[in-house]
């Protein structure tokens, strides 16, 4: 079966013409409602997945995010093996129906990248050299995307690690921040990512003030750029709170029981 | 975390600040940086008053691997004369989502003299061993202590349980003898291992 | 793990419970775990739902797409099941195309649903020959805790009585959205359920542990009408006896009706 060419029109279409003015109304409201430092409405649950040693669910907007983490455990294939210090093999994975045009589940080449990008945010907050010669998998899968799916993912894996017990100098969290209607603003949605401006994912270790995500892509002046790199900062400094809270309502309420 | 906040038990995630270097020391579940002293898990703080030590109590449980001197249990994938290859799928009372390989030489099967290793284990075999080493891109594992060695053996002919005899190991069925280096532990409890080794 | 011996072990302890009527977690043979159902979890699929049984999770989303109809068949639409055993949902599955039990797992539930001629895929033709609407059934495994093939009927099922299809016209050979749903068209609906024989005895709705010592397994996908449209015997070297054959059948009856019950109406 050949894929027609003739696509159904799609109500999200007509927005695609350069009317990203609109995005952003006068009084500084977004499409959703939202003030433009504002983070879509958040849920995180930590040790949802029985099979995994570490895992984490996670909801920003209509983002619906899920890992699990494996490890450490012996690498294979064996020559990917380093001698002084475990490696992460992490997937970034969409599901097909997780967008609104299917998406076939082969990796795309962005998947691909996303994978790289998520392990290097990843990597420097866990002590790999405890575990030498082993591997730890991250396994990212996006049930449904609407925008900033590489952040959620990384604020979700952190999770996933935490909850397998893997030591780790800090916790990881991300968010983006872009231009879009002529303004900066945090936390951009699937619509205001693909109009926007511009879209500047961060990845920050809240208490050893480490960078460890950044990428951009679009036109922003310095002055701008700045200005979202510390609104993005500004937005992990909040989703790090409940990701606190996140681990404690799993582990506090199990603590005590032990006791 | 304010001076004032400073008390055992409370609750922390990787990264959050416990004191500094000056104050305390850094104690397990604890790491140094930049003079800061940081939680590695997510746990409870300990504060030692008498020590000045600082160390976090983990809720997690911790992820394993082995090390020297842990107890784990094995499955015997490959026996050689002198020498025989372990998947071990436990490390103490964890069971692994994965295997690690580990060695076992025919040097470290017992206290006393050994000459083949077919009389030590066969393949398939589930066997309790202690880690003596980990250089060398591998896990050497050891039975020579007492309470170490074959748990679980099936006949090599008709591959039924084998149960310890007067003679080595015996099987039921097929009245067939065999050797093996037991553990005391032998038999006992294996379903319970085998199923929570697959939970 | 799949080491023969740890089966062994195990298969000793489950066939000596069974052979008094009994299984590991105190179930009667032809009893499913608790079964929870929730539809539309997936906002921006068209029809989606989550099962779980017991510790088993599946999710399926189905898209709506277009494309042109295979030639034999010009005047109906194409539906397309694929099954992902993603790597988070068990320390045995690994990431990459998907492998012989994916594919066989999205076979067995697309005969099901095909067979039973469940959606109207005559409906779904908009320009004979030309342009017809594809449904895409992605299952996606999330955690296996065994019986897995009829989790993922169940959630197939459900998701496709979730789907809502945009309303559209057709101007000079293009599909132009409308304001407004409709349902999928749906004819019948088809329920899965899986025997596995372990020893001499056959049982319903297997965990993961008793799915590793399982002789071999029966799958049997019948219709509203209680008539089978899809069997898939598979899982192991074992076989079924002829008259196991018809008990299996017999039971397939009750139970496909039973759970028919369950998912329909969520």
């Amino acid at each position: 079966m050949k894929a027609n060419k003739k696509k159904p029109k799609k109500e999200g279409e007509k927005m695609t013409s350069k009317k990203s003015e609109k995005l952003i109304d006068k009084k500084g409201i977004r499409l959703d409602g939202r003030k433009v430092d504002e983070l879509r409405p958040v849920k995180m649950e930590v040790g949802v997945l029985p099979n995994a040693d570490g895992s984490a669910y996670l909801e920003q907007g209509r983002n619906k995010i899920l890992v699990g983490v494996y490890g450490p455990k012996e690498a294979h294939p064996r020559h990917i093996a380093q001698q002084d210090r475990a490696v992460i093999q992490c997937r970034y994975h969409m599901a097909p129906f997780s967008v609104d045009e299917r998406k076939s589940p082969a990796p795309s080449r962005r998947d691909i990248e996303l994978s790289k990008v998520i392990r290097e945010a990843l990597e420097p907050a866990v002590f790999l050299e405890y575990y030498p010669r082993t591997s730890i998998q991250v396994y990212i899968e996006i049930l449904q995307a609407d925008g900033g799916t590489r952040c959620a993912g990384i604020t979700t894996a952190a999770l996933a690690l935490a909850d397998a017990g893997i030591p780790m100098r800090d916790l990881v969290v991300a968010c983006a921040a872009g231009k879009a209607g002529g303004k900066i603003a945090l936390d951009l949605m699937d619509t205001e990512d693909k109009v926007g401006e511009a879209d500047v994912p961060v990845a920050f270790m809240p208490n050893l003030n480490a960078v460890t995500l950044l990428q951009m892509d679009g036109n922003l002046s310095v002055d701008e750029f700045n200005t979202a790199v510390d609104m993005a900062i500004g937005g992990c400094k909040k989703l790090y709170e409940i990701q606190k809270e996140a681990l404690k309502s799993k582990y506090v309420s199990e603590g005590v029981k032990e006791e | 975390m304010p001076e004032s906040e400073r008390k055992s038990g409370l609750f922390v995630v990787p990264g959050d600040r416990l004191g500094v270097i000056e104050e305390f020391t850094s104690g397990p579940g604890t790491y140094v940086e930049g003079g800061t002293i940081h939680s590695k898990v997510t746990g409870c703080t300990l504060l030692d008053m008498l020590n000045k030590q600082v160390s976090v109590y983990p809720l997690v449980k911790s992820a394993t691997v082995p090390q020297v001197g842990s107890i784990v249990t094995a499955m015997v994938s490959d026996v050689k004369n002198k020498n025989a290859v372990l998947s071990i799928f436990k490390v103490g009372d964890k069971t692994l989502s994965g295997f690690f390989k580990g060695m076992l030489h025919i040097s470290g099967v017992s206290h006393g003299y050994v000459d083949n290793m077919f009389n030590v284990c066969k393949a398939g075999d589930i066997m309790k061993a202690k880690v003596i080493s980990t250089e060398n891109r591998s896990f050497f594992l050891s039975t020579a202590d007492n309470d170490l060695g074959v748990v679980h053996a099936l006949c090599s002919i008709c591959g039924h349980v084998l149960q310890p005899g007067n003679r080595g190991m015996g099987c039921s069925n097929c009245g067939n003898n065999e050797r093996r280096k037991t553990s005391p532990d032998y038999g006992k409890d294996i379903t319970r291992e085998v199923e929570q080794s697959e939970s | 793990m799949t080491s023969t011996i740890v089966v062994n072990v195990k298969k000793k302890r489950i066939t000596e419970l069974l052979a008094g009527g009994k299984r590991t977690d105190g179930r009667g043979v032809n009893d499913y775990r608790e079964i929870q159902i929730e539809s539309g979890v997936i906002e921006r699929a068209e029809g989606s739902a989550r099962v779980r049984l017991g510790k088993t999770e599946i999710i399926v989303g189905v898209k709506i797409g277009t494309g042109t109809p295979f030639p034999d068949t010009p005047d109906t639409g194409v539906l397309t099941v694929n099954a992902e055993l993603v790597p988070l949902a068990s320390p045995s599955f690994e990431p990459g195309p998907p492998g012989e039990d994916a594919v066989e797992l999205a076979r067995v539930v697309d005969r099901g649903i095909r067979e039973s001629k469940a959606i109207d895929l005559e409906k779904l033709c908009v320009e004979s020959g030309k342009l017809v609407f594809v449904v895409f059934v992605d299952v996606y495994v999330l955690n296996h805790d065994g019986n897995l093939i009829d989790a993922s009927a169940m959630a197939a099922l459900a998701a496709l009585v979730n789907t809502k299809m945009f309303k559209y016209t057709v101007e000079e050979g293009e599909i132009v959205k409308k304001p407004g749903y409709t349902p999928l068209p749906m004819l019948d609906y088809p329920i899965a359920v899986t025997f596995a024989k372990i020893g001499n005895k056959l049982i319903l709705d297997t965990g993961l542990d008793e799915e590793q010592v399982m002789d071999a397994r029966l799958t049997i996908t019948m219709n509203k009408d209680g008539n089978i449209c899809a069997i898939q015997k598979g899982g192991g070297s074992g076989y079924f006896t002829r008259e196991e054959i018809s008990e299996a059948t017999k039971i397939a009856v009750e139970k496909t009706a039973e759970l028919r019950k369950v998912v329909v109406k969520s």
